[in-house]
């Protein structure tokens, strides 16, 4: 492509390669020398020196739209540093901003919600042992005739699974005062589910011997036993008596809901938003809503 | 190429590789569209891209991209509408650099496009031979055929002025 030695005949090649900055520095001079020496071509040289393009500088404004994801935030700042108007300022939220967030949150509502839960198992239990009183003598309740045995043969069907927690919860005075209660637990379809039951506080040695028995029985499992037991109206005994305490059972749907009620307060009490009365308002979990009037 | 020498890439070459584009179409919309399209393909083939050749690539796949626009230009016989949010194209009798650019309008689409590529981003023949797939020796004899025209072109102008 290079041309050894530049004549009359193809000066304009030469030209043509200047002015494409082809030659090298050594060839450019030849040209220059060339054309000093002859002044008549050096017209055709400048005009073909003006065909060259002036440098043009043309800013490309929508920059920022071909940086790609994970640059996005430095793009703003490269174009901003650039001079270039930006139409919008966004900032993208990138997906591990959002996992850090909900993670964060999840831990927050799990140390919470454990340590409201885990409070009443630092208390010990004896359970439970049920053997249900008639409060009024016209009401017929089949008593326990086992004097040193396990007392469940006597005990009304018991089905309703039964948690040491509850038990727990009701338990928790009572065993302060070292005593043992009583938690018969009825098959709710024997009688009317509002049924209330007694529950009876023993502290007798031979009722202990009878919880260590019960003991080793899983709580949960349904015990059938051999009798039935009538509705009985709840009516405080004697202070000679036993002290009884009323107990109503709850099936499984009531504690679904305790359960969430009690998620909701935890997200409430975290949150601490408190709409005020006011204002008309729907709260979906942590968030206020206003409607409009 | 990475994330980073792909934004790089953009940094440095989007200015020049629009304004390569926006002289041939234009049209503002057009040159986004290909601009964005150039972009994108790197994008897509970054792990086979080399960042000490990515300039070309793109101004590759812009020429491709424009060789397909003036063949549908062409056929739709579209006008060229000149942009009024660049500045520079806003003409002004009598100055040199608007004349040249006037000229170079006059051009065919391949040899403005090598005009271009030589005279704003200095590629020698041989790279402007390896973006439009031209050999050395067409693209050689294209710019020589084009400044001629463009000589003639001022030559004409300053005689009317």
């Amino acid at each position: 492509m290079k041309i050894l030695t530049i004549t009359t005949n193809n000066y304009e090649s030469f030209f043509l390669l200047y002015v494409d900055n082809e030659l090298t520095e050594l060839e450019k001079q030849e040209v220059e020398v060339f054309v000093q020496s002859n002044p008549a071509l050096s017209v055709e040289f400048d005009s073909l020196k003006q065909t060259k393009l002036h440098q043009e500088q043309i800013i490309y404004a929508n920059k920022h739209f071909l940086y790609k994801q994970e640059e996005e935030i430095t793009s703003l700042i490269h174009t901003k540093q650039e001079g270039n108007v930006i139409s919008k300022d966004t900032f993208t939220i990138k997906w591990y901003h959002l996992a850090a967030a909900v993670s964060i949150g999840i831990i927050l509502w799990i140390t919470n919600f454990t340590k409201t839960n885990l409070a009443p198992k630092n208390l010990k239990t004896e359970i439970v042992t049920a053997q249900p009183k008639p409060i009024s003598g016209n009401q017929s309740i089949v008593q326990n005739t086992h004097k040193s045995g396990p007392v469940l043969q006597d005990f009304p069907k018991i089905k309703t699974s039964i948690t040491i927690k509850k038990v727990q919860s009701y338990n928790n005075e009572s065993i302060a005062e070292n005593k043992i209660i009583e938690v018969p637990i009825v098959e709710q379809n024997i009688a009317n589910p509002n049924t209330i039951y007694p529950i009876t506080i023993a502290s007798t040695e031979n009722q202990r011997q009878n919880i260590s028995q019960i003991d080793e029985i899983k709580l949960n499992n349904p015990i059938i036993a051999q009798t039935t037991i009538e509705p009985i109206i709840p009516t405080r005994q004697n202070e000679s008596e036993a002290e009884t305490i009323v107990i109503k059972p709850k099936r499984g749907l009531n504690k679904l809901k305790a359960f969430i009620n009690k998620i909701d307060n935890q997200i409430d009490a975290l949150t601490s938003i408190e709409p005020s009365a006011n204002e008309r308002s729907i709260k979906v979990a942590a968030f206020t809503i206003p409607l409009k009037k | 190429m990475t994330e980073k020498e792909y934004n790089n890439c953009v940094k440095e070459h989007a200015d020049g590789l629009f304004r390569f584009i926006i002289k041939n179409t234009k049209q503002i919309d057009d040159a986004n569209d290909i601009i964005q399209t150039a972009y994108e393909k790197m994008w897509n083939n970054r792990k086979v891209v080399d960042p000490s050749t990515a300039k070309s690539y793109l101004f590759t796949i812009a020429y491709n991209c424009l060789m397909d626009f003036f063949r549908n230009a062409e056929k739709m016989q579209k006008k060229a509408i000149v942009d009024e949010s660049i500045s520079t194209y806003h003409p002004q009798p009598h100055d040199v650099s608007t004349t040249i650019h006037l000229a170079l309008d006059q051009l065919p689409e391949i040899q403005r496009m090598l005009v271009l590529l030589k005279d704003f981003e200095g590629y020698t023949y041989i790279e402007i031979s390896k973006i439009t797939g031209l050999t050395a020796l067409q693209v050689k004899v294209y710019l020589h055929r084009a400044r001629l025209k463009l000589k003639t072109y001022l030559v004409s102008v300053d005689k009317i002025i």
